[in-house]
C-alpha cells in the first residue's frame, strides 16, 4: 500500500476516523494504531507481519531482562544476544544469498565449485528500519537512556505504520514517551502534517516519478544506448528523482503521524547545499546517520584513540552504512566513497589546510555526492563503469531531456535553495484559516498534482532496503 | 561528526514556534478541513475514482462498482466539476511533449 494512492487514502480516512473515536481510552488508541499498521503491514505480504510481531516479542522480552537484571554484566551479555538475534533477522533476510554467493564464487576460484543452498530469500520490506530501530531500542535501555517499554508500546513503535516500511528510524526515545499519554492535536501541527502530505505527494508523484520514467530508468537501463549527455544529465536527474523520493517519504510519514497525534524528528534538510560530505550526512537520512554516529561510530570509539583511529572509524562506519542499504559490492563502493571523502575531509581540517569557498564547496561536494548515486543506482559494478565510459565518450546530442525534465530537474535543486524556515511560515498562514477553506486548498493541491503526475505510481526507492 | 545543529534542524518539522492558535477544537477543525477536501475530490476528481475501481481484480461486485464510478464520473463531467482536472492534465501533457528546438521525441533518434 503505497502512500500516494487511494487505497492508502481510503486505509488513511478509516484509520483516523477509529482511532480519534476511541481516544478516551489511550490503550485502545494504540491497539487500533498497531492493528492499521499491521493491516497496511499486511497488504504487501501477511507472513511478514508475523516476522513483525516476533521482533517485537524479542526486543521487548530483551528490554525487560536488561532492565531487571542484577549486574552489569548480565545485562551486557543480554544487550548483546539481542542485537545479535536483531542482526540475525537483518542477515538472514538480506544478505543470506548474497554472502553464499560470493562464497561459491570463492571456492569456484579454487577450483572447489560446490552447489550452495541459495534460498532466493523475498525481502520483507521495511526489514531494515525495524531492525534498526529495535536495536536501537536495547541498546538505550542498556545505556539507561530508556525504561523497558510495555509490550503494547514497543509492538507499536516498530509497527507504527507511516514509519514502517521507509523510515524515518524513529528511535524509542522519540516515540515511546508520546505513547505513554493521549496525544493532543493542534492547528500548528495539522496544518503543517497536511503541507508536509501535499508536498511530499508533489516531490514523489510528480517530480521523481517523471525523471525515473522519462530520464534515469531508460539511460541506467542501457548506458551504451546513450549520449554522454544523456549519461551526464540522467546522473544530475536520479540526484534529484531520490532527493524527491526520499524525502517525499519522510515528509509524508511525519505528516501522516501529525495526524494522529504524534511528532516524528525531521529527516532531511536541504541536503544539496551541504558544503562538505560530513555536512552532507548532517542533512540527509537524518535517523540513519544519528543513527549510525550514536549506536555504530561512537560505539567502534568515534573520534577518541588519535586520528588514525577516528579514520578509521569514519570508514567503517561509512561502509556499513552503505552495506545496510543492499546486499550488493554497489553500495560498498558507494558507502566507501562517502567514507574515503569525509577521511579526506577530516585529514585536510586537522592539517590546518585552508577550506575553499562556500559555493565552489557546495558544487564539489553535490558532485561527489552525484558520483555516488551512479553506483547507487547501477545493477551492477561493471554497469556503473560503463555509464562513467559513457560519460567520457564525448557524444554531446540530447536523446531524451525535454523542456519539463529539465525544469523539473531545476525545480528539484531549486527546493535546496528556499530560505530554511519557509514551510513553518507557509503553516502558520495555513493554521489560521477556516476549515472548509483549508479543506479547498488541500483538494485543490492534490488535483493539481493528479493532473500532472505520471500514470501509476511506482514504490518509493528505499522500500527495496 | 560533530558540528553544534540549531534548533529548527533539530525539532519535529510539525512544531512550530509561537503562539498556538486557542480558538475551537482542533480535532474538529481537522476533522472538517479532511472531509472537506475528501468531497471535493470526490466531485471534481471523479476520474481517478473510476481509474481505482478499475484497476481492481475483476469480480462481480467489482464490475458493479465500476459501473457505478463511471456513472458518477460521466455525471461529474457533465456538470462541468471535472473540467478543471481534464484542462490541467491536457496543458500537463503538452509540456511533456515539447520538446528543444527541432529535436525529435526521445526514442525516435
Amino acid at each position: 500500500m503505497l502512500f500516494p494512492t487511494l487505497d492508502f487514502g481510503l486505509f488513511f480516512l478509516v484509520a483516523f476516523v477509529l482511532v480519534w473515536a476511541v481516544s478516551a481510552s489511550n490503550e485502545w488508541r494504540k491497539i487500533l494504531l498497531l492493528v492499521a499498521s499491521w493491516v497496511f503491514y499486511g497488504a504487501w505480504d501477511w507472513r511478514f507481519v508475523a516476522l513483525l510481531i516476533a521482533s517485537a516479542f524479542l526486543n521487548w522480552g530483551s528490554a525487560r531482562l536488561i532492565y531487571e537484571a542484577r549486574s552489569r554484566s548480565a545485562q551486557k551479555a543480554i544487550v548483546t544476544v539481542g542485537v545479535v538475534a536483531n542482526l540475525g533477522i537483518l542477515g538472514f533476510f538480506k544478505y543470506y544469498d548474497f554472502f553464499l554467493e560470493q562464497l561459491g564464487a570463492l571456492l569456484a576460484g579454487w577450483g572447489m565449485a560446490r552447489d550452495l543452498p541459495l534460498m532466493q530469500i523475498v525481502l520483507p520490506v521495511g526489514v531494515s528500519f525495524f531492525t534498526f530501530q529495535g536495536m536501537s531500542y536495547l541498546i538505550d535501555v542498556y545505556r539507561g537512556r530508556l525504561r523497558a517499554a510495555s509490550l503494547l508500546d514497543i509492538t507499536l513503535l516498530m509497527s507504527f505504520f507511516p514509519h514502517l516500511v521507509a523510515g524515518p528510524i524513529v528511535r524509542g526515545a522519540d516515540l515511546l514517551p508520546q505513547f505513554e499519554r493521549t496525544p493532543r492535536l493542534n492547528r500548528e501541527m495539522v496544518a503543517m502534517g497536511l503541507l508536509l502530505i501535499v508536498w511530499g505527494l508533489f516531490k514523489k508523484a510528480v517530480v521523481a516519478s517523471e525523471l525515473s520514467v522519462n530520464l534515469v530508468d531508460p539511460v541506467f537501463f542501457d548506458p551504451s544506448a546513450h549520449s554522454s549527455l544523456d549519461l551526464l544529465l540522467a546522473a544530475y536527474g536520479y540526484a534529484v528523482q531520490i532527493y524527491c523520493d526520499f524525502s517525499a517519504y519522510s515528509d509524508m510519514a511525519i505528516g501522516i503521524a501529525a495526524l494522529f497525534g504524534y511528532r516524528f524528528p525531521r529527516n532531511f534538510n536541504q541536503p544539496y547545499r551541504a558544503a562538505s560530505l560530513q555536512d552532507f550526512w548532517r542533512r540527509w537520512h537524518i535517523s540513519l546517520s544519528s543513527w549510525l554516529r550514536d549506536y555504530l561510530y561512537i560505539g567502534l570509539g568515534g573520534n577518541r584513540g588519535g586520528l588514525a583511529m577516528q579514520c578509521r572509524n569514519i570508514m567503517l562506519t561509512m561502509l556499513l552504512g552503505g552495506f545496510w542499504h543492499g546486499a550488493k559490492w554497489t553500495f560498498l563502493i558507494w558507502g566507501g566513497l562517502h567514507g574515503g571523502v569525509q577521511v579526506i575531509e577530516t585529514l585536510w581540517r586537522k592539517a590546518g589546510l585552508p577550506g575553499l569557498p562556500r559555493v565552489l564547496a557546495i558544487l564539489v561536494t553535490f558532485h561527489v555526492v552525484t558520483l555516488g548515486w551512479i553506483f547507487f543506482r547501477a545493477e551492477s559494478f561493471d554497469a556503473a563503469i560503463a555509464f562513467l565510459g559513457g560519460l567520457a565518450g564525448g557524444d554531446w546530442s540530447n536523446g531524451l531531456t525535454t523542456p519539463l525534465l529539465a525544469g523539473l530537474m531545476l525545480l528539484g535543486m531549486g527546493f535546496h535553495f528556499t530560505p530554511p524556515l519557509l514551510a513553518q511560515g507557509i503553516a502558520l498562514r495555513l493554521r489560521l484559516l477556516p476549515a472548509p477553506l483549508l479543506g479547498l486548498l488541500v483538494a485543490a493541491a492534490i488535483i493539481l498534482i493528479d493532473a500532472m503526475r505520471y500514470e501509476g505510481v511506482a514504490p518509493f526507492i528505499y522500500y527495496q532496503f | 561528526m560533530a558540528r553544534e545543529m540549531k534548533d529548527h534542524e533539530l525539532a519535529s518539522p510539525v512544531d512550530l514556534p509561537g503562539e498556538p492558535v486557542e480558538r475551537g477544537d482542533p480535532l474538529a477543525w481537522t476533522a472538517v478541513t479532511i472531509i472537506v477536501a475528501a468531497l471535493v475530490l470526490l466531485f471534481a476528481n471523479a476520474g481517478t475514482l473510476s481509474a481505482w475501481v478499475d484497476e481492481k481484480p475483476v469480480t462481480q461486485a467489482q464490475q458493479q462498482a465500476s459501473g457505478l464510478a463511471a456513472g458518477w464520473k460521466d455525471m461529474m463531467a457533465a456538470a462541468g466539476l471535472t473540467a478543471p482536472r481534464e484542462a490541467l492534465h491536457a496543458r500537463w501533457k503538452q509540456l511533456q511533449a515539447a520538446r528543444f528546438g527541432d529535436e525529435a521525441p526521445g526514442g525516435t533518434q
